[in-house]
């Protein structure tokens, strides 16, 4: 991990939503992995890498107050920066896929410059995934655009695309990036098998904070542990989960193997990176 | 064959590495999680009597050699952590970490984590940038004294006191402990410090003050345990920028009986306790010593 002040080269709305920021940061970096974003007017909120050369960049959503700062910023202003931080992405597997939704399909944009893979771009409209189509046709073997009103590519969302991509394709490997609601359906959150976490100082941190909203919530008389607050005790003590198995059929979306980073930061909405294997 | 179990007082751990305090330690589940990979202990997270949110962020970050935080002591509370307690107490031995601001604070939350199943009780008279608690409150000898008695008077389990380097009257302090009747003294905890962003004209932590922990503190704990071996009797647990054996190994030569991992964990993982663990016994069968205490403090013969 390093950390340094860096100069911004660029700031570009990369669609209706979400800006993207570039800047030379000269540390090795692999597809997945985020690292930690402040500026004296913000607190410190974790990116994941949206481009992972020498020249870095960041990709979010304005969101709220911090994210929002972020996006004020111009070309010349410095941000500081810590990491990288996680795993990164296993791409060892021969066939993979990668399913990115909304803002998901930025941190899954370096895996397609990396590797030969396919490749769903999910959304909720035209306006967000736009972008992703000539990044699919430039890079993967095959890619398919969703969106959930229909205005382009496929009217369904991320998991039914991935089922009727899997109709006729065979994968070693699923890598989805993108909400909750997304990823739920494999069934990812309830399942335990929490391996050791990997990231330090950002793990910390995010946890510690995750930790600290599930006392506030307590603090307030929030009690037991059910639903989200279930939820919210399992990421934070975990912050990366892993789930070991096989992918038997693929006709079902079946999960064995997964990574979740989850931002601790607001336990009852998740960011989620996964690894199905 | 080598034999890593080592005795702090009445207190026995088949292995001489714990957890530190605010590592890996704030809910059950970790303690539990950490008490499975090669931990002797685990210390929990420093815990108040009621819920502290901990300071804003940046209030971490790695430096040269090290780290820096100013949590601020985050942490639920002593009446939400029981349930955290219940479960990891079950899993192995727990030393409670509490914090407060006086005698009888300390007293009472000593008591709930006796209560709770602790095998011992940690008083953090050492956090380096928490307004009227940790190293305020113990770095006045007087103060020590009283605050220990308290306690002692308050529970049945061993009193361990974590200190602070942050002072010139260490083995004063040290003193304080072992006439107040306290069980072991663990040292160090973090360095006062700060770090500021030269493009921004302004320090990075939104506390400002902070403590420094990891590799670049290790020569200044390890002369903090020389010096308390010098000046009391009573068990001394070294903690501080400890990353593999040679660095267990200086420790316990100055005068630990056993030592504590905080940065080594964020920074290797878990698994970093196996590996001392192995790294001890290979040591110790090559240099033929035949226990952890055969080698306590034998720096100073
Ligand atoms: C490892 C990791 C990688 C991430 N990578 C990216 C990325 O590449 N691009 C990106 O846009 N975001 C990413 N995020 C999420 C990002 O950190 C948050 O969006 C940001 O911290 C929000 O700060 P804010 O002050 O703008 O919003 P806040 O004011 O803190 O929140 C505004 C609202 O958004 C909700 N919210 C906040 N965070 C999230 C979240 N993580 N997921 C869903 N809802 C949320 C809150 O509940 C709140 O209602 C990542 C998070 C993690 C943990
Ligand atoms: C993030 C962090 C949180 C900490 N929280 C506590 C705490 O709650 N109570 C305490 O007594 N010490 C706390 N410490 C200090 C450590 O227990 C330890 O004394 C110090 O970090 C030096 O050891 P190390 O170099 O192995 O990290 C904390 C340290 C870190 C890095
Ligand atoms: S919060 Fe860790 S000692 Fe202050």
């Amino acid at each position: 991990m390093s950390e340094a002040v860096v100069k911004i080269k660029s700031v570009e709305q990369t669609n209706k939503y979400s800006k993207t920021i570039t800047f030379d940061w000269d540390v090795p970096a692999k597809p997945g992995q985020f690292i930690m974003v402040w500026a004296p007017d913000m607190d410190e909120i974790p990116l994941s890498l949206s481009s992972v050369d020498e020249e870095k960049s960041i990709t979010f959503k304005v969101i709220g107050k911090d994210t929002e700062c972020l996006a004020s910023k111009k070309e010349g202003d410095r941000l500081r920066v810590r990491g990288p931080y996680g795993n990164g992405y296993d791409l060892s597997a021969e066939r993979i896929l990668v399913v990115g939704g909304g803002i998901g399909i930025a941190p899954i944009t370096p895996v397609l410059k990396e590797k030969k893979v396919d490749a769903i771009f999910a959304a909720r409209d035209a306006d967000e995934v736009e972008y992703a189509g000539p990044l699919g046709i430039k890079y993967c073997r095959n890619s398919w655009i969703c969106t959930d009103d229909g205005s382009l590519g496929e009217h369904c969302n991320a998991v039914q695309m991935v089922q009727k991509v899997m109709e006729d394709h065979e994968y070693d490997m699923i890598i989805a990036c993108g909400p909750e609601v997304m990823l739920l359906p494999a069934e990812v959150l309830q399942r335990g098998g929490h391996t050791v976490p990997d990231v330090p100082g950002a793990l910390h941190e995010v946890r510690l904070r995750s930790v600290r909203r599930m006392h506030d919530r307590r603090a307030q008389g929030v009690q037991g542990r059910t639903g989200v607050h279930q939820g919210a005790n399992q990421r934070h003590e975990g912050f990366r989960h892993r789930q070991e198995g096989r992918l038997r059929s693929v006709h079902k979306l079946q999960v064995t193997k997964t990574q979740i980073s989850v931002s601790a930061h607001k336990p009852t909405a998740v960011w989620l990176h996964n690894t199905i294997k | 064959m080598s034999d890593l179990r080592v005795r702090i007082g009445n207190i026995e751990l088949d292995r001489p590495g714990m957890v530190a305090s605010g590592i890996m330690d704030e809910t059950g589940d970790t303690m539990v999680r950490m008490l499975g990979c090669g931990a002797g202990a685990v210390v929990s997270k420093s815990v108040g009597t009621n819920p502290n949110p901990g300071h804003r962020n940046p209030n971490f970050t790695e430096v040269a050699s090290g780290c820096i935080n100013a949590m601020g002591l985050p942490n639920p509370g002593i009446e939400a952590f029981r349930e955290e307690m219940e479960k990891a107490v079950k899993a192995g031995k727990i030393i409670g970490s509490v914090y407060g601001a006086s005698p009888q604070e300390f007293a009472s939350l000593a008591g709930r984590m006796e209560d709770y199943g602790a095998c011992a009780v940690e008083l953090n008279l050492s956090c380096p940038h928490a307004k009227g608690y940790g190293m305020e409150v113990g770095t006045d000898p007087v103060m020590v004294k009283s605050i220990v008695s308290a306690v002692k008077d308050a529970v049945k389990v061993p009193v361990w006191v974590k200190v602070t380097p942050n002072t010139h009257i260490l083995a004063d302090i040290g003193k304080a402990v072992e006439d107040a009747g306290g069980d072991a003294i663990v040292a160090i905890n973090t360095l006062k410090a700060m770090v500021i962003v030269p493009e921004f004209g302004k320090p990075l932590m939104s506390n400002k003050v902070c403590g420094l922990s990891g590799k670049c503190i290790k020569p200044i704990g390890v002369r903090a345990v020389w010096d308390l071996h010098s000046a009391v009797s009573i068990p001394i647990v070294g903690v501080g920028g400890i990353y593999d054996h040679r660095d267990a190994l200086e420790y316990i030569m100055a005068g630990a009986c056993a030592f504590q991992l905080g940065s080594a964990v964020l920074d290797n993982g878990p698994g970093v306790f196996d590996s001392i663990n192995r790294g001890l016994e290979a040591f110790m069968d090559e240099y033929g010593y035949s226990s952890i205490k055969d080698m306590e403090g034998i720096a100073h013969e």
